[in-house]
């Protein structure tokens, strides 16, 4: 699992030559962890996004200034929480905890990798045209949902909806798409993932 | 639990913190349940899959669309007043912040470069010189006037306002003006010029260009001859479109900002527009232009470019470089305004870029030190001839 830290080759290649490849990685890596640190404090679905991509804005526009930063994750962190911390006037005390942060590991797990490899094109294209055709508020509940790990509460505070609104925004969705995959190709996959889960059952059970 | 309906089970954070293993507890417990009641393992295993797959696709789409518009926050701060240059990824790295402005602060600069003036003859920059040729053949140089009237031909008074702006002004009682009267105004090498026409249009000239233009504004349209390098802010005047005429080209505007860069030693005839609308001819193709094109002429060919960085287009009127280029189109613009030589040393790479922002009223030395900063380039001044080495 990658952590902020190892995309220092990144970093380091976009200061040193305004790569824009390794300026997307380090966005697409950062984006996931800065997204879920701003929602926990708290900053809503808008100012988080605004927040994230200032803050990129501004590492490209100065990418010749910024070779002297030694650690990029911490002054990307940090930076970012200074930009919304101005946005949102967080107070004194708030900031102190704001600074003190689990390096939570958001990125795909094992399983989540192997699921993402064994899926047949069939499942792969339906989801994609599914997940293009959500609307926006949809795909980012989605989102912070699944893959962010936020609760309920969390993202009907970011996202200004009922606690309810989120629920059935959530279970709609998934009943879409089931729907829309029908069984039989849901066997296919499921197949491939049931053996790699029960091994996995079996070896915990075991230990 | 048998009858549980296996889709509700998206409404329990516990059920989904063992999905995504976010939670120990709630793993085990699953499993737990999963091994007591295996009828649902296949059901289970579908919907689990099916969120982890959720979770990425959205992730992407919601990545992808808000970096998609990060680059058009970049786009549009490169076009804007930015301060900071656009670095493309193939322009050299170098340690510099090219921010200059018109007050000398030089912010973050590896002083170990220095450009080497011989024998301490830095050039000075241009400045408001012009001379205008009136249609009796009269020569005035602009430069030497004083402020006030300098000529009145036919009814038409030429006053110089300020240094380096002349304005005409139409008195309404004046004599017949034939239609043949026309005036030059021309810049040399190092000068600039900015003229008030007879219809209220103003116009920038820059360094070794001229304008010819009638001493009244009569007829069905109004025809400007340009060579070099002009910046026109045109007066409204349905009635009578003003045209410019330039390197086998005419532009047609009815009111309207745009800039033509036409000078002959150039292979490409330029024209683009900050506001408003005009159509650009030649022969008989026709190509109309909205604010941020930008026509092209080459040879024979006339192309419309799309987001052109206008602030880099129109920086000289402003009174600053400001540039994005390769290295041999800068000089060719050095070159004029400081009344230099360039001699290459070296082959330049037109693929390089360039940046950089400097006020024009800095000596040469200053702007040839930013570009050397650009990396891989170095300059050596002497008399008015500028070398170029690697």
């Amino acid at each position: 699992m990658k952590q902020g830290k190892d995309l220092k080759k990144q970093w380091d290649t976009f200061i040193k030559n305004g790569d824009s490849a390794a300026f997307y990685d380090l966005y697409a890596h950062y984006h996931d962890y800065l997204t879920y640190i701003g929602l926990k404090k708290g900053a809503g679905t808008e100012k988080t996004k605004d927040g994230i991509n200032d803050l990129f804005l501004y590492v490209y526009e100065n990418q010749q200034r910024l070779d002297h930063i030694k650690n990029h994750h911490n002054y990307l962190i940090t930076s970012f929480l200074r930009k919304l911390f101005r946005k949102e006037h967080f107070s004194a005390e708030e900031s102190l905890d704001l600074l003190s942060l689990p390096d939570v590991p958001l990125y795909p797990s094992v399983e989540a990798q192997h699921i993402r490899e064994h899926t047949t094109e069939q499942v792969s294209s339906t989801l994609k045209m599914y997940i293009g055709k959500l609307s926006e508020s949809q795909a980012k509940m989605i989102y912070q949902k699944f893959y962010l790990g936020l609760s309920y509460e969390e993202i009907s505070e970011s996202n200004h909806v009922t606690v309810k609104t989120a629920y059935n925004t959530i279970y709609n969705a998934v009943e879409k798409l089931k729907k829309m995959i029908g069984n039989d190709n849901m066997g296919v996959l499921a197949i491939a993932v049931s053996l790699f889960s029960l091994l996995i059952l079996f070896f915990l059970k075991n230990s | 639990m048998q009858d549980k309906d296996i889709g509700q089970l998206v409404n329990q954070e516990s059920f989904l913190n063992y999905c995504f293993k976010r939670n120990d507890e709630d793993v085990r417990y699953w499993e737990k349940w999963l091994i007591e009641n295996p009828g649902h393992q296949q059901e289970v295993e579908n919907l689990k899959q099916m969120l982890i797959l959720m979770g990425e696709g959205s992730r992407k789409r919601i990545t992808e669309a808000n970096f998609a518009q990060l680059q058009k926050k970049i786009k549009r701060s490169k076009q804007g007043a930015g301060a900071y240059p656009f670095w493309r990824k193939w322009s050299i790295a170098a340690a510099v912040a090219l921010v200059i402005s018109g007050t000398g602060l030089l912010l973050y600069v590896n002083t170990d470069k220095q450009v080497e003036i011989a024998g301490n003859q830095d050039i000075e920059p241009g400045g408001h010189k012009a001379t205008l040729i009136l249609a009796n053949g009269q020569r005035l140089n602009l430069a030497d006037a004083q402020n006030g009237s300098i000529a009145k031909q036919s009814g038409v008074r030429i006053r110089k306002t300020i240094d380096g702006q002349i304005i005409y002004e139409v008195s309404e009682t004046g004599g017949n003006i034939s239609a043949d009267e026309y005036n030059i105004i021309e810049t040399p090498v190092g000068g600039e010029y900015q003229v008030d026409l007879p219809d209220k249009t103003h116009v920038w000239l820059n360094s070794g260009s001229s304008l010819r233009y009638p001493l009244k504004f009569t007829g069905n349209e109004r025809r400007v001859e340009l060579r070099g390098e002009g910046y026109f802010e045109v007066a409204h005047n349905k009635a009578m479109p003003f045209k410019v005429s330039s390197g086998g080209q005419t532009v047609e505007v009815l009111g309207t900002h745009f800039n033509v860069t036409a000078y002959e030693d150039e292979k490409v005839v330029k024209t683009t527009l900050l506001q408003g609308s005009v159509k650009v001819a030649y022969g008989d193709v026709v190509k109309l232009l909205v604010p941020g094109q930008q026509a092209q002429l080459t040879k024979n060919k006339l192309n419309v470019v799309d987001d052109v960085d206008v602030e880099d287009v129109a920086a000289w009127k402003n009174g600053y470089f400001k540039f994005n280029e390769s290295l041999e189109s800068i000089m060719n613009k050095i070159s004029r305004w400081y009344g230099v030589e360039v001699v290459y040393q070296m082959k330049p790479d037109a693929d390089l870029t360039y940046s950089g922002k400097i006020s024009r009223a800095r000596k040469i030395s200053a702007i040839l030190k930013i570009i050397e900063f650009n990396g891989d380039v170095h300059f050596k001044v002497e008399g008015r001839k500028v070398y170029v080495t690697k």
